[in-house]
């Protein structure tokens, strides 16, 4: 969004970070993420809590593909999802908006809540859930239909607009904050998938935006596409940052560390059930790892 | 393979024995292609017999008037007429079922042991012999509903043959919509049932209708159980839609087949006049199916490029 | 873009733990059309289920019912199609029948298979694409004619040849007469399934048979065909599950002689054949009527265990190149 509503607290790192809590490892995860908060003032959150996971598990039928994750994810922060691949990192992404109830024998333990409500409760419409956590996939996915028309797509069925004008003044918004208007404005009639692979993912995230969501999650929103197009994305997600919670999953470290202020980093062992080994703001996690198993996969040791 | 003069590569040049291999090679392509021409020359025997003999005994009477003296004089209007009721009561009834079935078991139905035996009948079913649906369709339409032989029994029961069809190419097409389209409106926060109709349907159309025209196509040309179910012969009757429902079917199939076995003294040629009508009907369908498919083939190497 | 900012904020905004509980408008409408397209796919899987099962009851009564041996249908050797309820004349079998479709079957497969096959390796592997696509749409136009079509047009063109030729059956009406048209019908299918196994082959199969030095013929033969066997067994299977259900043609070309054909040469009526041409004058409490019902199960029972059984062979290509 262009109108720079950021209310983002400089200075207060120490007394908000202390929520930041995590359950398994044993380790003083608060002295340690304070004092690396306050080693290295960051520019994140506004001290209120997006997502809260508590003791999160996940089974595919017999097979247990996350067990006891708990971390807090902030609001308009970027946190990122890094492991090696098969240590459940999407799957998890996957709970935030419950695309897993799209997959038969899939099961969710534990809690994930959104000021005070888990979402994965009987009493929660996940349709409802999703259109208030977006998310944008690793291959872009376009609808079969012109540019303007995949931006009205979701207004339209969620009645969002009222009139004609307010939908154009909606599409050119979503396209102008997912830094596409440029590129598109003059061919908003043609099929979104005349665009290329970087311009459609973009086209993705300008649908996510459209309809207003407050989470947005990106399940490796980069791995189809060149460098370039790449650079384009990080770039509109440092953007895109000031006004929304973003969660994205990510197999590139160094994407990891030029775009997100949280990192999350999993791992799975011999039998596949992955874990999180450590949370931490994102340079100190990258700087001083507080894990043993952290710092070799960071340094490219294993993975 | 040559090599350059001068140079001792005689070991790029073909051996003798690999010219050897290279006769039998052509010799074994040849016979494919020979087959091939077999296979395909029964088309051009069929067409081309059925439009030279049948075109002289098309007229403007042979197609829009009612039959005289049996069927011996005058036209075939009734039954070209009824065929178009029967083939419009097929599609009406079903369309609906086999779009509606193929949604359930693309969209709703739970993967498991009971959906892999419903696939499997259905796969199946699409096999099943079309007098096999002729006798069910007297066993349920006439035996247990107690309907008279009439033009609806007949259309219903050709419409459970079509329903097979439609339902087993609906479902492929459904199935071929990607994932990535789907989960993209669900991720909107678009319910399941609006994704379905207004991104998943939209998406498969093309290929639900290639099949629905390919059922028409078959209906059209399918005799045996119109055979089991009893049809008549040309006959003039009134052609009110409402009123013909209940009475007796005649449909070309059965008209040709009727012709051929009974017709002692029916002029040949009129035979073949029924057997170009019904190719016709038929060719409409199937060479609209196969463009249509084709028109997909192309915009989904469009859609990749 | 400000314009917009207020209506839709004023949905978007909303406190998000309130929203996600709230019941979507249209919920209760959707759900009317979601148990309607349940109700449609249950009924439809559920009639088309009852096909088997109401064939083998009013095919059954023959034997409960009607108290005709059950040894004499499957083991004596005419099918007479006379329209009785006298269970001393009744003189029906399915032997025959069975018999005369085996030949018909037999004939077909042995002209159809080397045909299809060779096609399918012709157009799949040799073929340019365009002349790929005009076999393949041809082959479908093939499949699409009508068969009482084949019937006619063989009962022109191929029946006075058979008999001034061979003199075969009556008159040139024979198993063999109507096996040949037939295989022309099976055909299509037969290609079809063939060259889809055949294209499932992954490419590195082939390039690796080059790399060794294989040549196209080779390559073809050792390794494409070995790989595409399983897909190309189902093709038959189905082309022969084709074959045995095929009526119109054997009706008008295969003679109609109700007793057990020795030779496919001799004039024969299949199960198909006897059904259709039975059906027609067999009343309601004749004996007739239960038993073309019976011979229905019987070629319902037949097809489905040989389409079943190829759908598992084709289930078995699929998952050994799934990748």
């Amino acid at each position: 969004m262009t109108n720079e509503t950021t209310t983002t607290t400089e200075t207060g790192a120490e007394t908000n970070l202390s929520t930041g809590r995590m359950a398994g490892g044993g380790v003083d995860v608060k002295a340690t993420v304070a004092a690396a908060a306050a080693a290295s003032p960051k520019k994140t959150s506004t001290d209120q809590v997006a997502l809260s996971l508590n003791n999160v598990g996940v089974w595919y039928g017999q097979h247990e593909a996350v067990q006891g994750v708990s971390f807090d994810i902030y609001q308009r922060a970027t946190t990122a999802l890094i492991g090696p691949s098969g240590c459940g990192k999407s799957t998890l992404l996957r709970c935030f908006n419950r695309m897993n109830d799209l997959i038969p024998g899939t099961r969710v333990t534990g809690t994930i809540s959104v000021e005070g409500v888990d979402i994965m409760g009987k009493d929660v419409d996940a349709v409802q859930l999703r259109r208030h956590v977006g998310m944008v996939f690793q291959k872009p996915n376009p609808f079969p239909m012109s540019i303007k028309e995949n931006i009205a797509f979701g207004p339209k069925r969620l009645g969002l607009a009222k009139s004609k004008s307010q939908m154009d003044d909606l599409i050119e918004e979503s396209l102008r904050d997912a830094a596409l208007w440029d590129e598109v404005k003059d061919k908003l009639d043609e099929p979104g998938t005349s665009l290329s692979g970087g311009q459609q993912q973009r086209l993705c995230i300008a649908r996510v935006l459209a309809v207003k969501p407050d989470i947005i999650l990106m399940d490796e929103p980069c791995s189809a596409l060149d460098p370039i197009a790449t650079l384009k994305i990080e770039d509109l997600m440092r953007t895109l940052a000031k006004d929304y919670t973003i969660v994205v999953v990510t197999h590139n470290m160094q994407q990891a560390a030029r775009v997100s202020d949280w990192t999350a980093f999993l791992l799975a062992g011999e039998e596949r059930t992955g874990r999180l080994i450590e949370y931490s703001p994102t340079e100190q996690l990258f700087t001083t790892p507080r894990d043993k198993r952290t710092e070799d996969y960071i340094t490219g040791r294993f993975g | 393979m040559s090599a350059l003069p001068g140079t001792s590569s005689s070991w790029l040049r073909t051996p003798p024995e690999g010219k050897r291999k290279n006769f039998y090679q052509n010799v074994v392509f040849g016979l494919t292609i020979l087959a091939t021409i077999v296979v395909l020359t029964p088309i051009v025997i069929v067409a081309g017999y059925v439009v030279r003999e049948g075109l002289s005994a098309i007229t403007l009477e042979f197609l829009t008037e009612g039959p005289r003296r049996d069927g011996a004089e005058g036209g075939i209007w009734p039954v070209i007429v009824l065929t178009g009721y029967t083939l419009i009561l097929v599609v009406v009834m079903a369309v609906p079922f086999g779009v509606g079935s193929a949604v359930f078991l693309s969209e709703y139905a739970r993967p498991g042991r009971l959906l892999r035996l419903i696939n499997l009948t259905i796969i199946n079913l699409a096999g099943v012999p079309s007098i096999v649906y002729g006798l069910f369709g007297a066993a349920f339409f006439l035996d247990i509903l107690g309907g008279e032989k009439s033009l609806w029994v007949v259309s219903a029961t050709l419409a459970l043959q079509a329903l097979a069809i439609i339902i087993t190419s609906a479902r492929e097409s459904l199935l071929s919509v990607t994932r990535g389209i789907r989960e993209g409106s669900l991720a909107l926060g678009v319910s399941k049932l609006r994704t379905t109709f207004f991104i998943t349907l939209p998406q498969a159309l093309p290929g639900i209708i290639t099949g629905v025209l390919l059922a028409i196509s078959r209906a059209a040309g399918e005799t045996a159980p119109v055979i089991v179910v009893g049809a008549i012969l040309a006959k003039n009757v009134s052609l009110n839609p409402s009123a013909v429902i209940n009475e007796r079917a005649q449909v070309l199939s059965f008209e040709l087949y009727g012709r051929i076995t009974e017709g002692i003294g029916y002029p040949e040629e009129r035979k073949w006049g029924i057997a170009l009508v019904l190719l016709t009907v038929v060719l409409i369908f199937n060479l609209s199916a196969l463009f249509l498919r084709w028109r997909i083939s192309q915009l989904g190497s469009v859609r990749r490029n | 873009m400000a314009a917009a900012q207020p209506a839709t904020d004023e949905v978007a905004r909303r406190s998000l733990s309130e929203s996600v509980r709230r019941r979507r408008s249209g919920a209760a409408w959707e759900g009317v059309v979601e148990a309607t397209i349940y109700a449609t796919g249950l009924f439809t899987i559920v009639l088309l289920v009852g096909i088997l099962f109401l064939l083998g009851q009013q095919g059954l009564r023959l034997f409960f019912e009607m108290d005709y041996p059950i040894g004499k249908f499957f083991t004596f050797g005419n099918a007479i199609t006379d329209n009785t309820t006298d269970i001393e004349k009744f003189r029906f079998g399915i032997l025959a029948p069975l018999i005369a479709t085996m030949w018909v079957t037999l004939v077909t497969l042995i002209i159809a298979v080397p045909l299809g096959l060779a096609t399918a390796v012709y157009i799949s592997e040799l073929a340019p694409p365009r002349v790929r696509l005009l076999i393949k749409s041809a082959a479908e136009l093939l499949a699409g004619v009508p068969t009482v079509l084949f019937g006619f047009v063989g009962l022109f063109l191929l029946v006075p040849f058979v008999r001034d030729q061979f003199g075969w059956g009556a008159g040139g009406m024979s198993g063999m007469t109507a096996g040949i048209v037939v295989a022309f019908i099976a055909v299509p299918l037969i290609i079809s399934i063939a060259d889809d196994a055949l294209q499932a082959v992954p490419l590195d199969f082939k390039e690796n048979a080059y790399a060794l030095g294989c040549n196209k013929l080779q390559a073809i033969w050792f390794v494409i065909i070995p790989a595409a066997i399983s897909g190309i067994t189902a093709a038959v299977m189905l082309g022969m599950a084709r074959a045995i259900g095929e009526t119109m043609t054997v009706l008008i070309l295969a003679g109609g002689n109700s007793s057990i054909p020795e030779a496919p040469t001799e004039s024969m009526r299949t199960m198909t054949a006897t059904i259709a041409s039975g059906f027609g004058n067999a009343s309601a409490y004749s004996l007739l009527r239960p038993a073309l019902f019976m011979t229905g199960a019987v070629l319902f029972l037949i097809t489905l265990f040989t389409t079943v059984l190829a759908d598992l062979v084709l289930d078995k290509q699929r998952k050994k190149f799934a990748r």
